[in-house]
């Protein structure tokens, strides 16, 4: 298969995988209307937080595709990032959600964390696509840990979100290995989700100069982690 | 909140009164009953609820977020209809079916399917699973629903 003809076939599925995934959030737009103005146990006050979330996820995956449809525009420049204040706007974010759906979110960062090399819209999109991912699957007793930490190098920082969801075959996880954030995968016991989230964020981490990795836990879940180059230059202007 | 102890509505019976019935259900057990029963099989949490609150009037309902828990439910409780999603996780819809039909009591309860991906999906080549009727989860109303479940919980007994 020529490059063309391979750019031609992941643009068709990239395009069956989002009308996959906007399917959902609609089909269950459309169901929470039905109860709109009814009187039963669902009260209107939860219907119309569900309808904003579900609502919310919808545009934030639309967002994210525009965005992936420009990452080649030069729009996205690349900068020193503060990982903290980041990880505190997705936060804030993403917690109506999470509360939503009686989940949690740990964080753990590295003290001395450095800032690191990327784009700010970018790196929000990647961490809401891993832990979008992530609320549709971990189990409700655990938290969903996010973290960051410096690699062995030091020359890249490592964004992590790990999630305790069921456990996914050794070969399923090869397949999804061999093939994160470059092609869209699913993974048949993680349903709810076409593959295209963990795409998108592959491509964001390419676009900042980054990769995506997934580490599978025996007990459970996936840890899916991306790594960003630190930014030498503010580490320099800050000892100064 | 919209777990598998959480969503259930009884319809005065008790359930346990039910375990003789398996694959010797008939139509006047029925028709005895208040309700007709419905188990419903749907992995998405907030859509699952929403079905429950949509069907608890008019039927008594279980709900199950997980193929293999469709067994234990049956232990005690047996569906007129089994009303199931197809794409479950690892074990999808198809794995159970085939399951069911391996057993002499769990061949006989007729599934509607509710699915988003119904266009791609044929009764036709499904009959021999059992299953009656695909919905589709984009197009579907509440009343169209009713009716399907209820036409195809008083129809009978399996496809032979």
């Amino acid at each position: 298969m020529n490059s063309v003809e391979g750019d031609s076939d992941l643009a068709q599925s990239s395009l069956i995988a989002a009308a996959h995934e906007l399917k959902s959030p609609l089909v269950l737009l459309r169901q929470l209307s039905f109860h709109m103005g009814e009187a039963d146990s669902l009260n209107q006050a939860e219907i119309a937080q569900r309808v904003r979330l579900t609502s919310e996820r919808a545009l934030r995956l639309v967002d994210n595709l525009t965005k992936t449809a420009r990452l080649d525009d030069a729009m996205f420049q690349l900068e020193p990032v503060q990982l903290r204040g980041v990880f505190s706007e997705i936060l804030e974010e993403m917690s109506p959600l999470a509360r939503a759906m009686n989940q949690k979110f740990s964080l753990k960062v590295a003290k001395s964390m450095p800032a690191i090399v990327a784009n700010r819209d970018l790196l929000s999109g990647l961490l809401v696509n891993l832990l979008d991912n992530s609320l549709q699957y971990n189990s409700a007793e655990r938290a969903i840990e996010i973290s960051a930490r410096i690699s062995r190098h030091r020359t890249e920082a490592i964004v992590a979100v790990r999630d305790h969801g069921a456990a996914i075959d050794l070969a399923e996880f090869r397949r999804l290995n061999d093939s994160l954030g470059r092609q869209i995968q699913p993974i048949s016991a993680r349903p709810l989700s076409s593959g295209l989230g963990l795409f998108i964020a592959g491509e964001f981490a390419r676009a900042m100069k980054g990769q995506l990795s997934v580490v599978r836990h025996r007990a459970g879940g996936l840890t899916f982690s991306a790594s960003l180059p630190i930014s030498h230059q503010l580490s320099l202007l800050e000892a100064g | 909140m919209t777990d598998d102890e959480s969503l259930r509505c009884h319809s005065g019976l008790d359930p346990e009164s039910n375990q003789s019935s398996h694959g010797s259900r008939n139509k006047s057990e029925m028709t005895n009953r208040e309700k007709l029963r419905i188990l419903l099989l749907e992995d998405d949490k907030w859509l699952a609820e929403s079905l429950f609150e949509m069907l608890r009037d008019d039927f008594e309902i279980r709900v199950v977020n997980n193929p293999e828990k469709v067994f234990d439910v049956m232990e005690t409780w047996w569906p007129d209809v089994m009303l199931a999603d197809v794409v479950l996780g690892a074990k999808n819809l198809f794995v159970l079916l085939h399951e069911m039909q391996s057993y002499v009591d769990t061949r006989v309860v007729p599934t509607v399917i509710l699915s988003s991906i119904s266009q791609q999906i044929s009764v036709s080549d499904l009959e021999k699973f059992n299953v009656r009727k695909v919905l589709d989860k984009a197009k579907i109303t509440p009343d169209g629903m009713r009716q399907a479940l209820r036409e195809i919980a008083l129809k009978g007994e399996a496809v032979k």
